[in-house]
């Protein structure tokens, strides 16, 4: 006998109803990924933007909703040795920093392996040099005790203008440097360097490592050598490795100008701008011109509003239905008072959990994310992109380049007549608000008081499209004493504590935010 | 500033500002045109590594997608030109007359890379023979330098002799080349055949062809080396010919069991199983327990009646968004009726252009292909899948697996309880349909004759099928 279905009340997902409990909801469009987790490991000499890939990977898969977490081994490296003195920690000579270095390396393995089993973790990026066949066979090795499928990431460059303006952009500033000039820091690190290339072996295709799976990226995405793609995952991942780029550029993000139904307090439709809105629309133009952009591709929506705003630019856009706004069903271009009136249960269910609930008939800021994949994939592609679409839609990208979880996406401010200005600065996103000046509603529904009940969130969260804010890194140091793990000689990792994951911070806007 | 005024083309609703449509072209579309310059993509290999299987793969990927695509088979120019093919003897390094007519031929084909490319809206023109020497590649850049096409080379390696005897028996077998030889002979005279490209094949190279953007396939996919990757068009393909593999398997597809909605004669919507369709859900799992599969993968869409109808399967599936009927917009849960007299212009327009055509606040099938691309591209990644769709997605994926035009696919036949098994063959499909015996409504609804938005409602209403 089949099972009876019912709709469950926030998603409007069908599914079986067992007894009287509301059965775990099941995925929410989209393949399971993987039965086993997986572990990403970096591969490469320092100053190969291997944390930058991490970083940025992370978030894209976080945002995508697989749970994933750097895991890199530096960090471990400056909360055991509290002090870096030189390059000479690196030689390969030097036995006592070889042993602290093996072991922050085991610690980290130690906290993947929690995260994966224990945290709910899908995807972790073991971000450190692994320059050696003998330490990424012991990764192997971890990753088949475990049931992880090892996938690894080595970056490859030989142009030393790419590698000193890596050095500038993320070495002279960081933490083991913080007391150095730039020259200095820069000298030293071009030692430590050094240091790895005698031992590296590069990932060898043809014979040593032939059965593994990986992709070689050499010279900042010129050129990629995959080897036996395993997955849905493995695949995904290339695929994003391949489109993005360092060049540096400028994404400007932007609603429509004040619409005719934002004025009537109307959700959705496919009205035009109010005249107000058409001054933002002038305005808007004016203000692209200022920034004096070489090739600047611009993008809307295929509803009118957007379009309007665009035409007012006198240059060629690009209407994409996927940015669409988000689709209100029954309540399309009802006010907010007319929907709690007509339908105060869906109401109060959108302010329970406002990322997954979905409009009868319509969509949820979950769907939405799905609906926008490509379009992030195609702003990665691109250089400088002006985009002018809407309040759920601007959330979304905004999200994504702020590493934002599924919690704050749908409460980040976006208002109108506002753009926000995205330029990738080191590891992360420098954001400036710019507000053109033309008055507008405020379209922006702050959370409910926190009594309002929340559903049970952990239910909905397995296996779905879920933006996850990439976890803070680990810091706590994992070794008590350095001496109980000399005398142990195994590599088996156990008896560590997991550690706590922190989610990332408040949505501000207008700030410098560095991930 | 001034406003241009912005109007909505009737068919495809879209925004254009109000002069254009005094102009033919079109200015928007669901998803963004990618491409200027077009591009051709060159097969590169020895004989019998797949190339014309990963050419006419990756060309009904692209049409499907709405990128207008062609092959251009060197071996078809040669068979016109040289009408019977005698021995591997033709391919012999030495063989002058031969070299001079296989060179002609390469020639002819690319004067038709140039008409499609420029003359005939042609966006990606792809051009399949060995080209496994450095000079033929060098012709071909140059051909498209002097076009203004941008060059996409596809090179496959392989030297596993399993594979290649299994590539032999499975397509060259067949050949016009080799009509009323018997197998053995054919595998001979086709490995001689190999043999006298291996003697000039200069594989595309790290240094000499760095400059170039390509692609090496290794060993049916286990390896990639991807250069210089140039722009949107060539990330897709290349993404697409990583996720495509060989090994055997077999696709099914179905409709839901027939819905109360159905029954009704009504569109869309979100209704469950009638009897019938309860029945057809049981039938089908017996169907495909009987079919014996290791490993089946079972989707379904987010409406109730696919996952009914899945339920009845008692295994685990997956549920696609991607995979929900098309949205009728204003026009769900009507009848045709309803829509003719509600919506008479809609309804003409509809017949029209049934591709093209957007509903109010709804989709067309042209969106709908968009939001199934990723369910095609994950269908290439798995191997045994039964998928439990609608009608219009159902012609979106069946479109795609047979090579459908747009003008054929929405009026594919889909009947319900019907199942649909696609098994790859060769260099397409076969298809296989089984009706699980139990009665459903017809849902398909033909083409009227008359199509004009003056028409009355008998003629618009001719093809309705019977409802209650």
């Amino acid at each position: 006998m089949p099972r009876e279905l019912t709709q469950n009340r926030i998603q409007k997902i069908w599914i079986p109803s067992k007894d009287d409990k509301p059965a775990v909801p099941r995925r929410a469009g989209g393949p399971y990924f993987t039965n086993s987790p997986t572990v990403i490991v970096m591969v490469g000499l320092p100053a190969r933007g291997k944390t930058y890939i991490s970083k940025k990977l992370t978030r894209y898969l976080n945002w995508t909703g697989v749970p994933t977490k750097v895991f890199n081994v530096g960090e471990y490296r400056r909360e055991a040795v509290k002090q870096y003195s030189s390059y000479d920690f690196f030689r390969p000579d030097n036995q006592e920093a070889m042993k602290i270095r093996k072991q922050c390396a085991l610690s980290a393995l130690t906290d993947v392996k929690s995260y994966l089993l224990e945290e709910g973790g899908q995807v972790a990026v073991f971000d450190a040099t692994n320059t050696t066949r003998d330490r990424r066979e012991m990764i192997l090795n971890f990753g088949k005790e475990n049931g992880f499928k090892v996938f690894f990431i080595e970056s490859v460059c030989e142009d030393p203008n790419v590698v000193a303006t890596n050095i500038m952009e993320v070495k002279v500033s960081c933490p083991d440097y913080k007391d150095c000039n730039k020259t200095d820091a820069m000298e030293d690190f071009l030692k430590r360097i050094e240091c790895y290339r005698a031992s590296y072996q590069p990932l060898d295709p043809d014979n040593y490592d032939r059965d593994i799976s990986f992709i070689k990226v050499i010279d900042v995405g010129r050129r990629f050598l995959v080897n036996r793609i395993q997955d849905y995952i493995q695949s995904k991942i290339v695929y994003y490795l391949m489109n993005i780029h360092v060049q540096p550029r400028t994404i400007y993000l932007c609603r429509h100008g004040e619409s005719e139904h934002n004025v009537l307090g109307q959700i959705g439709g496919d009205s035009g701008l109010s005249s107000r809105g058409k001054k933002f629309s002038g305005a808007l133009s004016r203000f692209m011109e200022e920034q004096n952009l070489k090739n600047l591709k611009v993008w809307t929506s295929q509803l009118k509003r957007t379009i309007q705003t665009a035409e007012t630019l006198s240059m060629p856009y690009e209407q994409w239905k996927a940015l669409n706004e988000i689709d209100a069903g029954i309540c399309e271009e009802m006010t907010y008072e007319q929907i709690k009136e007509r339908y105060p249960e869906e109401f109060a269910l959108r302010d329970q959990d406002k990322y997954y609930y979905r409009y009868p008939t319509g969509e949820s800021y979950q769907d939405l994310v799905q609906r926008l994949e490509p379009v992030i994939m195609e702003l990665e592609r691109q250089e400088n992109v002006l985009v002018i679409c809407h309040q759920a839609v601007m959330r979304c990208l905004l999200a994504y380049f702020l590493d934002k979880s599924a919690d704050e996406m749908p409460y980040l401010k976006c208002p109108l007549h506002t753009v926000l200005k995205l330029t990738p600065v080191a590891y992360g996103c420098k954001v400036e608000s710019i507000y053109l000046n033309v008055e507008a509603v405020n379209t922006h529904r702050e959370r409910p008081e926190q009594d309002v009940k929340r559903g049970p969130s952990t239910l909905m969260r397995r296996n779905s499209v879920t933006p996850l804010a990439s976890p803070e890194p680990t810091k706590k140091p994992r070794i008590k004493s350095l001496d109980d793990h000399m005398a142990s000689t195994s590599t088996s990792l156990s008896g560590f504590a997991a550690s706590d994951i922190s989610t990332a911070g408040q949505p501000l806007l207008g700030k410098a935010c560095l991930t | 500033m001034e406003q241009t005024e912005l109007t909505q083309t009737p068919l495809q609703k879209i925004w254009v500002p109000w002069m254009s449509t005094l102009l033919q072209r079109r200015r928007g579309s669901s998803v963004p045109q990618f491409t200027n310059s077009p591009t051709m993509i060159v097969m590169v290999g020895l004989p019998a590594r797949g190339k014309t299987y990963i050419s006419k793969k990756l060309t009904r990927y692209l049409n499907w997608i709405g990128v207008p695509t062609k092959v251009f088979n060197v071996g078809q120019y040669r068979r016109e030109a040289v009408q019977t093919y005698k021995s591997y003897e033709f391919f012999m390094p030495n063989n002058e007359d031969a070299m001079k007519i296989r060179k002609a031929c390469a020639i002819a084909a690319l004067q038709d890379v140039n008409i499609y490319l420029t003359h005939e809206q042609g966006q990606v023109a792809v051009f399949d023979a060995t080209n496994t020497t450095r000079d033929r590649r060098e012709l071909i850049i140059n051909f498209s330098k002097e076009n203004g096409y941008k060059v996409f080379f596809v090179e496959s390696i392989c030297d596993d002799p399993d594979i290649i005897e299994a590539n032999i028996l499975q397509v060259k077998l067949t050949s016009p080349d080799y009509k009323d030889c018997d197998k053995e002979k054919v595998v001979e005279d086709f490995l001689k055949r190999i043999e006298c490209y291996k003697i000039n094949y200069t594989p595309l190279h790290d240094e000499y062809d760095r400059n170039l953007s390509y692609i090496k396939i290794f060993n049916v996919g286990s390896r990639y080396l991807v250069n210089h990757v140039l722009d949107h068009i060539q990330s897709r393909i290349v993404y697409y010919l990583m996720n495509i593999h060989v090994t055997p398997r077999s696709i099914y597809l179905c409709r839901h069991g027939e819905s109360e909605l159905n029954l009704l004669g009504r569109i869309g919507g979100d209704s469950g199983l009638s009897e019938r369709g309860k029945k057809f859900a049981s039938a089908l799992g017996l169907f495909m327990r009987d079919q014996a599969i290791q490993d089946l993968k079972v989707w379904t869409s987010h409406m109730k009646r696919t996952i009914q109808t899945a339920e009845a399967l008692g295994v685990p599936y997956e549920q696609w968004k991607a995979l929900n009927e098309i949205d009728a917009g204003v026009c769900e849960d009507m009848t045709y009726e309803e829509i003719q007299e509600n919506y008479p212009l809609e309804f003409a327009l509809r017949d029209q252009d049934k591709y093209r055509y957007r509903y109010p606040k709804g989709e067309s099938y042209e969106d709908l292909v968009q939001r199934l691309e990723p369910v095609i591209m994950e269908l290439e990644r798995q191997e045994n899948v039964l998928v439990i769709c609608h009608q219009a997605v159902m012609r979106c994926l069946l479109a795609y697996f047979l090579d459908k035009s747009a003008e054929e696919l929405p009026y594919l036949k889909c009947s319900l309880h019907t199942v649909l098994k696609l098994t790859p063959v060769a260099y397409g499909c076969k298809v296989e349909s089984f009706f699980l015996n139990i009665e459903a409504v017809n849902t398909h609804r033909d083409k009227p004759e008359n199509v004009e938005v003056t028409r009355n409602p008998e003629e618009a209403l001719d093809t309705v099928p019977a409802h209650i």
